[in-house]
């Protein structure tokens, strides 16, 4: 059955790559939003995952950096600090501004940290120094290589001037980017005497979760989160402004992939008319002829949904390059969403040929 | 010839019906993605459009309000005020806040004004301006998705707001606005007599240059920019967040529908060969038969776009009706231009094809 559905469908090469990539097309109309929102999930809580704190202070009320602002009291730093289980708590100040580059303006969050603290800069510096001085700024490779910037370049921040000693990777994602300066110099940008974070770094063997509810014991005016629960929170920003558009999404996939798919049997089970018309002339039965119909489906979508992941994973790899800061990642949600839909897809699919077959009478095969 | 491709079409009806659904489908999904872009361009722009101001004053390298925190120097506001040809002075503190409601994230925008002032709600759907440091203005769309009712409670960056108004035309998909006093938004991003943005309104005989010159010379360490340009410059990083994933989108729509089309016109040639056959031997000459094919594309291009901007415009309305947070702006001249790209399918899908017919030698087709 298997071989028949096969050559059924191969036989013509070019209407067989039509087809299958067609479908292939639909699927991947699926698992590229996906995708997208995937890598920008990954992109967005970079820097907290890579930050090598164990738990994040933020102002009370306050569970996220992204689109969100935070300001904590020197004091209600120091109270944190004041924890046996707490090795240290470094300050970060945090603030969404714009790098401008010569003509261009690149949006970025601008960490100001401490380079004496052990936290709060960036977790790893591919090219230059972490260690920064008055008017040096760290900047991901992602921007530099966009607007042709280098070690040594100038950028303007807060109408002031930075020069680039390092450059980070993988702290781009689709709406901006992460630059650093030092405590000092934010502070001289934007006056103030609270921070925004506080990064704590806590002992070996203790358990984050439990510090991190005692701190909040403690002080009302702060939210302590362990890094898990925090880049969790982060993520969850993207999954819930885009659920909506993804359910759209999916769904104009899947009518597509149907009409697809639905086109492709039709068409081949047409064009063999007159072979089925013989078989049922020598005793098949319906459900034979349904069966080599619900192969071709399966062969014709599981080929499509394969040559789909190849495509999203050759997507994943050309895409930054051209790109900066736009990633796609595969996941289990999306994989498992598309296997669905291409279930879905093939049951009905198979449904108009299946009648075509229950009305073919082989007596007019032979006759026309 | 028109006939006969368009007798070619007809004979299978449910090839054609398959075919046209699939690239209107993939037409329609070409058209809502970008009007989901124009509304979002329309939506998040909203309070400059409804702003009568005509200069806005930010922090020195600022020059958006919606992407950057902007924190302007103290005095500025008294220093803008007795600049001549300066009408109106309304300072106001925004900032991006994530509001957890029921376990999900919304992200909204906040705009601390002081009454009398201006700065506030344009439009009023319900209830009245907050008259006190608790008390807020939501967006009704946003409560009405969280059954938020006038009088009902609402926590704030962890203190206690009572929403006494619900506002109109302050909703996007991305953030929506939401209006408390200018002292509560102080208070709770913990920066005390702070100003994010200076609006300008300008007496009527003002010249706009000449007063943002005066304002240049007056204050320092600030960008005056007028109105239309910030405008822009939220729409022009908009663009670039959206404009690559849109394209993607777009792209593999186009190449969905492009199959589709190119699997029925190849399959439908062919079927056809002995007919072509016959044409070319009775002196058909090949741009004939190249002209047959692209009708065959053109047809059912045209058909699929009909159908595709219908499917369109109701699947906009259906999504606004029951998810009015999306706006969904269908401009009739791109709505045009998209459909174009449905003919530019119907001649890509005929050139496979139109090799085929090319090559055709008509004695073969009689031998067979």
């Amino acid at each position: 059955m298997f071989n028949l559905a096969w050559r059924n469908l191969s036989q013509n090469r070019t209407q067989f790559l039509l087809g299958v990539g067609g479908v292939a097309l639909a699927l991947l109309l699926m698992l590229t939003l996906d995708a997208l929102l995937a890598g920008s999930e990954e992109d967005l809580v970079a820097y907290i995952e890579q930050s090598d704190a164990d738990i994040f202070v933020a102002q009370a009320g306050v569970k996220n950096m992204h689109m969100a602002a935070s300001a904590i009291t020197w004091r209600d730093l120091r109270l944190a600090e004041h924890n046996a289980e707490v090795i240290s708590a470094s300050p970060i100040l945090y603030t969404t501004s714009v790098v401008n580059a010569g003509d261009s303006d690149v949006l970025s969050y601008i960490i100001g940290f401490d380079p004496d603290e052990p936290l709060g800069g960036p977790g790893e510096v591919a090219v230059g120094t972490a260690v920064l001085d008055t008017d040096e700024v760290i900047i991901d490779d992602a921007v530099a290589r966009s607007q042709g910037l280098a070690l040594g370049d100038e950028v303007e921040i807060m109408g002031h001037n930075f020069t680039i000693v390092g450059l980070t990777h993988g702290l781009t994602n689709i709406v901006n980017s992460v630059s650093f300066i030092s405590l000092r110099d934010f502070q001289m940008l934007r006056p103030g005497d609270a921070v925004s974070y506080a990064l704590l770094d806590v002992a070996a063997g203790a358990d984050p979760v439990q510090v991190a509810a005692a701190i909040n014991d403690r002080n009302p005016d702060v939210l302590a989160l362990p890094t898990a629960e925090f880049s969790r929170e982060e993520r969850q920003i993207i999954r819930d402004m885009s659920v909506e558009i993804l359910n759209i999404m999916n769904l104009s996939g899947l009518l597509i992939g149907l009409a697809v798919t639905a086109l492709t049997l039709y068409t081949s089970t047409l064009r063999k008319r007159q072979e089925y018309g013989v078989l049922k002339a020598i005793g098949a039965r319906n459900h034979h002829l349904y069966s080599v119909v619900a192969a071709q489906a399966a062969l014709s979508l599981l080929l499509g949904f394969v040559a789909a992941i190849g495509l999203v994973w050759l997507l994943g790899q050309i895409i930054p390059l051209a790109v900066p800061g736009m990633g796609l990642a595969l996941t289990r949600t999306g994989i498992t969403r598309v296997l669905i839909s291409t279930l879905i897809i093939g049951v009905a699919a198979a449904l108009a040929p299946a009648w075509q077959l229950a009305r073919l009478d082989p007596a007019q095969v032979f006759r026309s | 010839m028109s006939y006969l491709a368009f007798r070619n079409l007809w004979q299978q009806k449910i090839r054609l019906v398959l075919s046209v659904a699939g690239v209107a489908l993939a037409l329609m999904l070409i058209i809502l993605l970008n009007g989901f872009l124009s509304g979002i361009y329309a939506q998040v722009t909203a309070y400059l459009d409804n702003s009568p101001a005509d200069l806005v004053i930010a922090q020195e390298g600022i020059t958006n309000l919606l992407s950057a925190t902007s924190l302007l120097p103290a005095g500025v506001v008294d220093q803008a005020r007795g600049v001549p040809g300066v009408a109106r002075v309304t300072p106001i503190v925004s900032q991006f806040t994530i509001f957890d409601l029921h376990e999900e994230k919304v992200v909204a925008y906040m705009v601390g004004y002081e009454p009398g002032q201006g700065g506030g709600p344009w439009q009023m759907k319900n209830g009245r301006f907050p008259t006190s440091d608790d008390e807020v203005v939501l967006d009704w769309v946003m409560a009405a998705n969280h059954s938020i009712q006038i009088g009902d409670m609402l926590d704030i960056l962890d203190e206690t707001f009572t929403v006494v108004g619900l506002s109109d035309d302050t909703n996007s998909w991305m953030a929506s606005f939401f209006f408390v006093e200018k002292r509560a938004a102080e208070r709770l991003l913990l920066t005390p007599d702070a100003t994010s943005f200076v609006l300008l309104t300008l007496t009527p005989d003002a010249d706009i240059n000449t007063v943002t010159d005066r304002l240049n010379r007056r204050l320092r360490d600030v960008e005056i920019v007028s109105v239309e340009t910030m405008r822009q410059n939220d729409l022009d990083l908009l663009v670039q967040v959206f404009a690559a994933p849109l394209q993607l989108m777009v792209t593999i729509a186009f190449a969905v529908g492009t199959a589709i089309l190119g699997m029925v016109i190849y399959t439908a040639t062919v079927e056809r060969t002995r007919e072509y056959g016959v044409l070319k031997a009775v002196g058909a000459k090949n741009y004939h038969l190249y002209w047959l094919v692209a009708q065959q594309g053109l047809v059912t291009a045209v058909l699929g776009a009909l159908i595709g901007i219908g499917l369109a415009w109701l699947a906009a309305q259906t999504i606004m009706y029951n998810t009015p947070k999306f706006l969904i702006v269908l401009e009739p001249k791109r709505v045009l231009l998209m459909a174009g790209s449905g003919l530019l399918m119907g001649l890509l899908a005929a050139l496979l094809p139109a090799r085929l017919v090319a090559r055709l030698d008509p004695a073969q087709v009689f031998r067979k």
